[in-house]
């Protein structure tokens, strides 16, 4: 319980410091959001910055900033007249969500079954097979996957469309650039720590009282040995949050990725600032998430902490 | 001691070969962009999109530019980011995590706290926003790309500083006399060399990455200079008719990645391979 409540603290305080630091860069940029090629009329830019509290000094600034958060309000579009934050979460996150949940599904199902597969056929064909999509999958970026996905699979082929968000037949393609990454990630993870597992006693006695190997694996060597994937899932989420900016933009995919790089495009410091903090808080949230229930299922997490193990 | 790591990295094909690449692409950045007669500004319009052929190696871009030449010179600036980063975040990273694991206790907390909680923010996130607050440039990159990239540093450095303080030598360094600085400069950093350098090895693919990655969304060193990543920005657009813009420059990011990927892990596993568990 008191694990519980240092956790939450922490990450409040992770939150907060994400929150100031955001607020503080986009303000520190050279230059306000108005200025643009066609000088506008001194009246206008008084107006603009009395509209958007841009006159205020800087602490009350961030101080009605902090106020509008608490209250769940992430601001309002500087290029999109009439558009919140909000709204964008609202249009974007679904897809995204959707997106990314499949990616990070397939990646975790794939991940552990080719890992498991290398363990057991250890130094053997299979086992490099597994290992050469494991380099393969970290040295190949993202967005050089989807270009070569699109080329070969999307205009050679024309097995799948090349863009859009129609129908499942256009996640698969950007399912795939998302997942390769955390998929290859998780297959070493498991790889190493089923090789680990099946070493250990137990199994030894699981195989020595008969069983087969099939049942010692599924049921005694694999809920251990995929325990370092949980701790992998925070990482494995950020990276697919932050692969999807490219992967929805190349693809098209009105997610909220997408959102983003247009709005860095565009110099839409509020927006960025808002899904700056969105992003944030979503990925601490998956990151305690995972710590509390990493702590439910390997109870030697509570009797050592971090710091002593 | 070293005699016995450089044996087992040589036993270490993958990581040895990985060493060759990497020496082979360093020099071609070096030399490439010079080994015709074009400059990576120089447009022929009349030539735009050809495919590759004996006067354009690699073909050309959209503005009758060769691709060849631009390849190198990409690469020459996406390796100086990732040299560059992954130097300055050794010395930072070293220097921080020395101090705070030798001097321990409240100072120590205090430190590794602020590291922990930007460590825990996705880094290409504060890296898109550092980026937006310089000039677009080499410089900026490298600038934004450290400031993230030694927080990794720092914590493993403070976790091998934590164990090599209660050695002896430390203790004998200490009843000779010598002052914190120099313990920590003359004899705890020579120490954790090793496990800096795998951390080093490994941030240069991560920086590299990263800045084709941010490049690639437009936030990187922008034009004439083209980095690989602005080179597969642009190869994207045309991938329907002339896929080699797109070929040449992400096979050899993907190239150096790989290279760099496989000589951290064959230093890793040389060295020591309990560390990093």
């Amino acid at each position: 319980m008191r694990y519980l409540v240092n956790k939450l603290g922490s990450a409040a305080i992770t939150l907060l410091v994400i929150i100031t630091l955001t607020f503080f860069l986009m303000h520190a940029i050279p230059g306000g959001p108005f200025d643009s090629a066609k000088k506008l009329p001194d009246s206008i830019m008084q107006n603009l910055n009395a509209r958007y509290n841009l006159d205020d000094p800087l602490w009350r600034q961030y101080l009605a900033y902090l106020k509008n958060i608490a209250k769940g309000d992430l601001g309002v579009s500087i290029k999109y007249e009439g558009k919140t934050v909000n709204q964008i979460i609202r249009e974007g996150f679904p897809v995204s969500a959707l997106l990314g949940g499949i990616a990070i599904t397939a990646a975790v199902f794939s991940g552990v079954l080719l890992g498991v597969v290398a363990a057991l056929n250890r130094n053997r064909w299979l086992d490099y097979l597994v290992s050469l999509f494991v380099t393969g999958g970290t040295s190949i970026p993202s967005f050089v996957l989807s270009g070569l996905l699109i080329y070969f699979i999307a205009i050679k082929l024309m097995w799948l469309p090349p863009a859009f968000w129609e129908g499942p037949e256009s996640a698969v393609l950007p399912v795939l650039a998302l997942a390769w990454l955390p998929a290859a990630t998780i297959a070493r993870l498991v790889r190493s720590s089923m090789i680990e597992v099946l070493s250990q006693d137990y199994i030894k006695t699981a195989r020595a009282k008969g069983l087969v190997m099939k049942t010692v694996v599924v049921r005694h060597a694999l809920p251990n040995s995929i325990l370092p994937v949980l701790t992998y899932l925070g990482p494995a989420a950020a990276l697919i949050l932050t692969g999807s900016f490219v992967v929805e933009s190349i693809f098209t995919i009105p997610g909220l990725g997408k959102w983003f790089v247009m709005s860095v495009f565009n110099r839409d410091y509020t927006v960025i600032m808002g899904l700056t903090v969105f992003y944030g808080a979503l990925l601490i949230l998956m990151n305690t998430l995972v710590d509390i229930a990493y702590t439910l299922l390997d109870p030697r997490i509570r009797i050592f902490p971090a710091e002593e193990r | 001691m070293k005699n016995e790591i450089w044996m087992r990295f040589k036993g270490n094909k993958g990581a040895c070969i990985s060493l060759i690449l990497i020496i082979i692409l360093l020099l071609m950045a070096l030399i490439g962009p010079y080994l015709n007669s074009w400059r990576y500004s120089d447009q022929v319009l009349p030539n735009a999109n050809k495919p590759p052929s004996a006067e354009y190696w690699f073909g050309t871009d959209a503005l009758g530019r060769d691709l060849f030449t631009r390849v190198w010179h990409g690469a020459r600036i996406s390796l100086l980011i990732g040299l560059a980063t992954g130097f300055i975040s050794a010395v930072v990273g070293a220097i921080y995590g020395s101090i705070s694991g030798y001097a321990g206790g409240k100072i120590d907390g205090v430190m590794m706290k602020l590291v922990e909680i930007f460590y825990s923010i996705p880094f290409l996130l504060y890296v898109i926003l550092l980026s937006l607050l310089m000039e677009p440039g080499v410089k900026a990159m490298i600038v934004a790309l450290s400031a993230v990239c030694w927080l990794g540093t720092a914590r493993v450095v403070r976790g091998q500083v934590l164990k090599l303080r209660e050695e002896e030598f430390v203790l004998a360094a200490r009843l000779l006399g010598a002052g914190r600085t120099r313990i920590i400069f003359r004899h705890i950093i020579p120490n954790v060399s090793g496990p800096l350098l795998v951390m080093t090895a490994l941030i240069i693919p991560e920086a590299i990455f990263a800045e084709a990655f941010l490049s690639f969304l437009g936030l990187g060193a922008s034009a004439p200079v083209a980095s690989l990543g602005y080179l597969i920005k642009d190869g994207m657009q045309g991938i329907r008719s002339y896929p080699w813009q797109l070929f040449f420059p992400a096979a050899f990011v993907s190239l150096m990645m790989l290279g760099f990927h496989l000589v951290s892990d064959g230093l890793r596993d040389a060295l020591d391979p309990k560390i990093y568990k």
